[in-house]
């Protein structure tokens, strides 16, 4: 007919019209990639298994995207996790799960890349498996399956879903997958078969295949040992680096959604890795050593960026931006090229001080926006055991003079729940929330203070230990013990005289326990996963459909102890299920920081001495740089 | 914006196909925003903190719904051939959007919005989903005419219409301005009221059609394209909106 036009999506009308946010499932984003599948010899999809505003938010899928479609003999596709409204649609009417450019089924591909950037997706990682129609656990798959692949920061301990995966990249992804790709297409070509190909890939630095490895276990349930089961397989894997970040792989055309993402922003990445070992953090040790990327070649991608995507606005993205050299030069290059093509900048969180404050107040309208701190403990005593580099003086000068530019917003983060916390400590974040009121009422004239008052917002998070981290040893609280801890926050907020001017938010604690089993879990625990997921729970990381009964049905069913992974002291020498991958930092750097927070000693940042953490072995970065 | 500034007022008429159908009218606002800046072209923004392009747009466009006639009004600060801006425009835009013509705007035009006078419609079945009033009788063209004919006769046609304080109840007799059956594509051809605070939606006319004959559709039955949008010329009559302007 003349007047109505043919569309070729996976989608009928029907649903389309029926489910919320058809968009997420269209493609033809501008800056998508469509190719002729004729004259690819790879298809490869790639997926951020959360919906599709959150995972189109991801910088990592970009870039990768952006690498693989740069291969002329790859065509690589995205698809998200479909919303609860759609995924049952789906499994109603038997619809397999479709990449979003081709709109053809996930299954046919060969390759499933899947992001996991948070423990709380680890169902939807099944959903996205389910859907597309793959068999959930790896031993299951046959030679038509295609393989599926893991990255990103939760690989580093891989065994809670190592059953689900053919294979896990440890590492940056901008390094290996050529050889990796070119390894397929040879296997391929010689009808290898996928156990000969995953055989072969297991050797390929930064590859991990759970099948080519055997876990044994002593009786008290902890790890005895872990060993290839091949000569030739590597015993310890270690991760993939970019040598060079001013001269590898970065999306100058990123695709651009036509629904508002989380992230709807250019975002420039200044930097990896961060130079301040707080003890707590695992990024701060995974992403080792810093590694700046050049001023001029980050000038001329932000110019290109705001030509080819539009967008209105742009973020620095980095670990922690203050630290990066040449922060002002860049800062202002973009305030003036942006202002001329009325882009805003919006800032990462910087350390409050008087080059920050300047820049915030020319791009953001200082009665709007808030200062954040994130003092992480409440007392001096506590963050030197977590050696969190931020004192009390810094936040309180930090404050005055913002208070002094007209801020009135301050926003604290803590966790409770660090090693070693005493109520004194919990008690300090009430104070130091009051001493930051006082200050406010100190220096602001009355006549000065807008409607009069000061707004804090205190939030706490419960603290749980990731391997990779000096507090990888540490037990975590018990579900009991965060929330007397909280209790213990707001009733010492409520005793203090500015009481009226601090609002108290606190995390959900159920959440924190099982992520604390996640985090630290072994291959035992792929089975409890598996079998939430099967009881019908996904997308956990939104609270409404996170279901506690099910993880504790699921735990018992499976004769595992949750407390086993969270609530233990683990021994000095005990083997951990992460322990054949390597970040490079070593264990032994990793066990005398765990012995200096006991102890409270502060260990100094990378620019102030090297403290031989290991990262020094990759012969790169602020390692070499001189400081 | 100050006073006496001079600026160039352009009107854009775009189509929207395909996939595209499901991006709603908020998102296609927000897509030309981007559009216009990756065409590197001089538009006027508005000021304060957060300065945005300044655009408007015609009647909002239904999800799902294709069109050839979509309306968009874009200020700049300097001239720039009409030809000029639809190619920057086209180049910039997917497939499923692209500008079909472009022209200026002599000074006082009413905005794009403000100026809808009327939207034109073709509106077909999806292939099982007609209703029983037509089914089975191979669109009967003569029948389908006289049914018509007896609707739009009526002394009055009440259309329950939502609004801010509730439904209120609109005869929209005289806003009708074509009903008819166009016999070669086997859909309606219906030209009706779009003006802000009486727009009729294809849909709702349908389903009162339908209703009089004691008939209903089946759910998300209808195959919908917009065809144009008009505005009223300076006698009254209804007038393409893309005819306004010089193409200079």
């Amino acid at each position: 007919m003349r007047y109505f036009w043919e569309t070729e999506l996976a989608l009928s009308d029907d649903i389309l019209m029926k489910i919320e946010k058809p968009e997420r499932y269209i493609g033809h984003e501008v800056n998508s990639v469509y190719k002729d599948p004729d004259d690819v010899r790879v298809r490869f999809v790639m997926c951020f298994p959360d919906v599709y505003e959150i995972g189109m938010s991801h910088l990592g899928i970009q870039i990768l995207y952006d690498m693989f479609n740069s291969f002329e003999d790859v065509w690589c596709e995205r698809v998200y996790s479909p919303w609860v409204d759609l995924d049952k649609i789906m499994r109603e009417k038997g619809i397999p799960l479709f990449a979003l450019e081709s709109q053809q089924p996930v299954k046919n591909m060969d390759f499933l890349g899947i992001t996991i950037q948070y423990e709380m997706c680890y169902t939807n990682i099944l959903q996205v498996l389910d859907l597309s129609g793959i068999p959930l656990l790896s031993k299951d798959r046959d030679e038509d399956c295609h393989i599926v692949i893991g990255g990103g920061p939760c690989t580093y301990n891989p065994e809670p879903i190592a059953d689900f995966f053919d294979m896990f990249y440890i590492g940056e992804g901008e390094t290996r997958y050529r050889e990796l790709l070119d390894l397929y297409e040879d296997c391929k070509d010689k009808k290898l078969g996928r156990k000969e190909f995953l055989r072969r890939a297991a050797k390929i630095p930064g590859m991990y295949v759970p099948s080519m490895y055997e876990v044994s276990y002593n009786e008290d349930g902890t790890i005895k040992s872990f060993t290839p089961k091949e000569e030739g397989i590597p015993k310890t894997i270690m991760k993939e680096v970019v040598k060079n970040l001013s001269d590898t792989y970065y999306p100058l055309k990123p695709v651009v959604p036509y629904i508002k993402c989380t992230q709807d922003r250019i975002v420039l990445e200044i930097m990896r890795g961060c130079i301040r070992g707080c003890r707590f953090c695992q990024a701060g040790e995974l992403y080792r050593p810093v590694r700046e990327r050049d001023v001029e070649v980050l000038k001329k991608y932000a110019l290109e960026m705001m030509k080819n995507t539009g967008y209105d606005e742009i973020s620095l993205s980095s670990l922690s931006s203050s630290d990066y050299s040449k922060l002002p030069e860049l800062l202002d290059f973009l305030l003036e090229e942006c202002s001329k093509r009325h882009v805003n900048i919006t800032l990462p969180s910087l350390r409050i001080d008087a080059f920050s404050l300047d820049v915030m107040s020319k791009v953001q309208d200082v009665k709007k926006t808030s200062l954040t701190f994130a003092p992480e403990a409440g007392s001096q005593r506590l963050r030197d055991i977590i050696n969190k580099g931020l004192t009390m003086d810094d936040i309180i000068a930090g404050s005055t003079e913002a208070f002094l530019g007209g801020w009135n917003k301050v926003k604290l983060y803590f966790m409770l729940g660090h090693p070693f916390e005493t109520d004194e400590d919990i008690r300090g974040i009430a104070e130091l929330a009051n001493e930051i009121a006082a200050t406010f009422f100190d220096v602001v004239p009355k006549e000065k203070r807008v409607n009069g008052k000061i707004q804090i917002t205190v939030s706490t998070a419960f603290f749980v230990p990731k391997p990779f981290t000096a507090f990888q040893w540490a037990p975590q609280c018990s579900k009991d013990e965060f929330i007397t801890k909280a209790y213990a926050c707001r009733t010492a907020i409520t005793e203090q005289l500015n009481q009226k001017s601090i609002k108290y938010n606190w995390h959900d604690a159920d959440l924190s326990v099982l992520e604390g089993v996640l985090a630290r879990g072994d291959r035992k625990v792929s089975a409890v996963i598996a079998d939430v997921y099967k009881k019908g729970s996904f997308f956990e990381a939104w609270t409404e459909y996170y279901k506690h009964d099910r993880w504790l049905e699921a735990f018992e069913e499976n004769g595992i102890d949750p407390d086993f992974y969270t609530c233990r002291t683990r021994a000095d020498d005990e083997i951990f299920p992460w322990d054949f991958l390597s970040c490079g930092v070593n264990k032994e750097f990793l066990l005398r920081e765990w012995h200096r927070a006991q102890k409270g000693e502060v260990t100094p940042n990378c620019k102030e001495m090297c403290s031989g953490c290991g990262g020094a072995q990759f012969g790169i970065g602020i390692c070499f740089a001189g400081r | 914006m100050s006073e006496n500034k001079e600026y160039y007022d352009y009107r854009v008429r775009f189509s929207k196909h395909g996939a595209i159908r499901y991006i709603g009218h908020l998102d296609v606002m927000r897509y030309f925003q981007k559009v216009l800046r990756r065409a590197e072209v001089d538009v006027a923004y508005t000021n304060g903190f957060s300065p945005h392009e300044i655009t408007t747009f015609a009647q909002p466009l239904g999800v799902g719904i294709e069109s050839d006639g979509e309306y968009m009004d874009v200020r700049m600060n300097s001239y720039i051939s009409c030809g000029e801006l639809r190619d920057k425009i086209n180049n910039n835009s997917v497939p499923g959007i692209q500008a079909i013509s472009v022209k200026r705007l002599p000074p006082k035009s009413g905005n794009a919005m403000a100026s809808v006078a009327a939207a034109e419609y073709y509106i077909g079945f999806k292939e099982g989903k007609e209703p029983g009033l037509l089914a089975g009788n191979a669109f009967d063209a003569q029948r389908i005419t006289e049914l018509i004919n007896a609707f739009l006769s009526r002394p009055e046609i009440i259309l329950q219409k939502e609004g801010k304080n509730g439904l209120r109840e609109v005869d929209i007799k005289e806003r009708i301005y074509t009903f008819e059956w166009d016999t070669a594509e086997k859909c309606f051809h219906i030209i009706v009221d779009a003006s802000s605070g009486y727009n009729i939606k294809p849909l709702s006319l349908m389903e009162l059609f339908m209703s009089f004959n004691d008939d209903s559709l089946k759910e998300n039955s209808l195959l919908i394209y917009r065809a144009d949008t008009y505005t009223r010329d300076e006698v009254g009559e209804l007038i393409s909106m893309g005819l306004i302007g010089t193409e200079e």
